[in-house]
């Protein structure tokens, strides 16, 4: 009882410390893991479209514009996990 | 807490060796699979493949090689007498970065094992195209590397930049600055697995593509580039916020 207690008081003692330091790792989990999922993702676009344009040479112009916009939809996530590492790290001040 | 700085660049030497093995044993283990199938094809070019293979065994070895040198500098601070062995940061510095190299090795081993399948099968289809497949091969293999090298400069920064001046921080100081080391190394290293991988796997699909038309190369590797060019945009995100996050350290 007495170790949950002074846990307690420490923590109420360094809030706003805490919650900074809570914010930057945040920032770090949500940029590192945000960044898996575009970076496979515009992988296996271009890669397909690599295959296709060796498949199909002469229609090269269409699987390279489609693998732009593909790749560009997926990129979204990745920016978005940008925003809000930039809040987060703000935040921390 | 006593020694606390110590102990956490024991576990962070741990962490660096074990999780960055991981991908490149599944990546070396990968080339001997596109070599044997390549010789199962073409039993003529044993010896062209069995090179080839070397030279892709030793791209996918590249990634554990800076785990290890992380894991025995961080052991090497482990038992050696530190600034603030007291310090929550300097703990929080050393275990990041060995987490960031370590969870940073693991795309870009996986990344050489794919790059090293694709190519040996292409060069056992079609033996005359060796020198095209094995240009694309190193081009790509150099550069599903520059992910983990990221995740190496990350970790050094964090070892020799960021571990200075811990012992006159107050309380409060401390706390955030150990947040702020673990979130880079976290950021850094997690960054880095995903666009390792989808570069590999775009230079696998080249590597292929290149025995298929030559006359139709140029195509292709202006496919490769840009498509392997934003994969990697995310990977740099993850660089930039983690030196961001470094830059706070000067405050």
């Amino acid at each position: 009882m007495d170790a949950t207690q002074s846990l307690v008081e420490a923590i109420e003692k360094f809030a706003p410390a805490i919650k900074s330091a809570a914010a930057l790792v945040g920032a770090g989990i949500c940029m590192g893991f945000g960044a898996i999922g575009p970076g496979v993702g515009e992988g296996f676009a271009a890669g397909k479209a690599c295959e296709g344009i060796s498949r199909r040479p002469e229609e090269y112009s269409q699987l390279f514009r489609t693998m732009l916009i593909g790749q560009a939809v997926s990129e979204s996530t990745g920016i978005y996990s940008l925003v809000i590492a930039l809040l987060l790290i703000g935040k921390a001040g | 807490m006593k020694d606390i700085a110590n102990m956490a660049a024991f576990l962070g030497a741990g962490f660096a060796v074990g999780l960055g093995a991981i991908g490149s044993g599944w990546g070396i283990g990968n080339a001997v699979v596109g070599a044997a199938r390549g010789m199962a094809k073409q039993p003529s070019r044993n010896f062209a493949l069995f090179r080839s293979m070397l030279i892709n065994q030793a791209f996918g070895s590249n990634a554990s090689i800076f785990a290890l040198v992380i894991g025995i500098l961080l052991w090497l601070k482990g038992g050696s007498k530190l600034d603030a062995p007291d310090s929550l940061a300097q703990a929080a510095a050393y275990l990041s970065a060995g987490l960031s190299i370590g969870i940073g090795a693991l795309g870009s081993g996986i990344g050489s094992g794919l790059v090293a399948q694709d190519s040996l099968e292409a060069i056992a289809r079609c033996p005359k195209a060796e020198s095209r497949v094995s240009l694309m091969m190193f081009i790509a293999q150099a550069w599903c590397q520059t992910p983990c090298v990221f995740a190496f400069v990350v970790s050094i920064l964090l070892m020799y930049v960021v571990g200075n001046n811990f012992n006159v921080l107050t309380d409060e100081q401390n706390i955030v600055a150990a947040g702020r080391a673990l979130g880079m190394g976290i950021c850094m290293g997690a960054g880095a697995i995903g666009p390792a991988i989808g570069i590999a796997f775009v230079g696998a699909k080249a590597c292929q593509g290149a025995t298929n038309s030559p006359e139709h190369l140029q195509n292709i590797r202006n496919s490769f580039f840009v498509g392997a060019a934003v994969s990697e945009s995310t990977t740099v995100y993850a660089l930039v916020i983690s030196l961001l996050m470094m830059g706070g350290f000067a405050d």
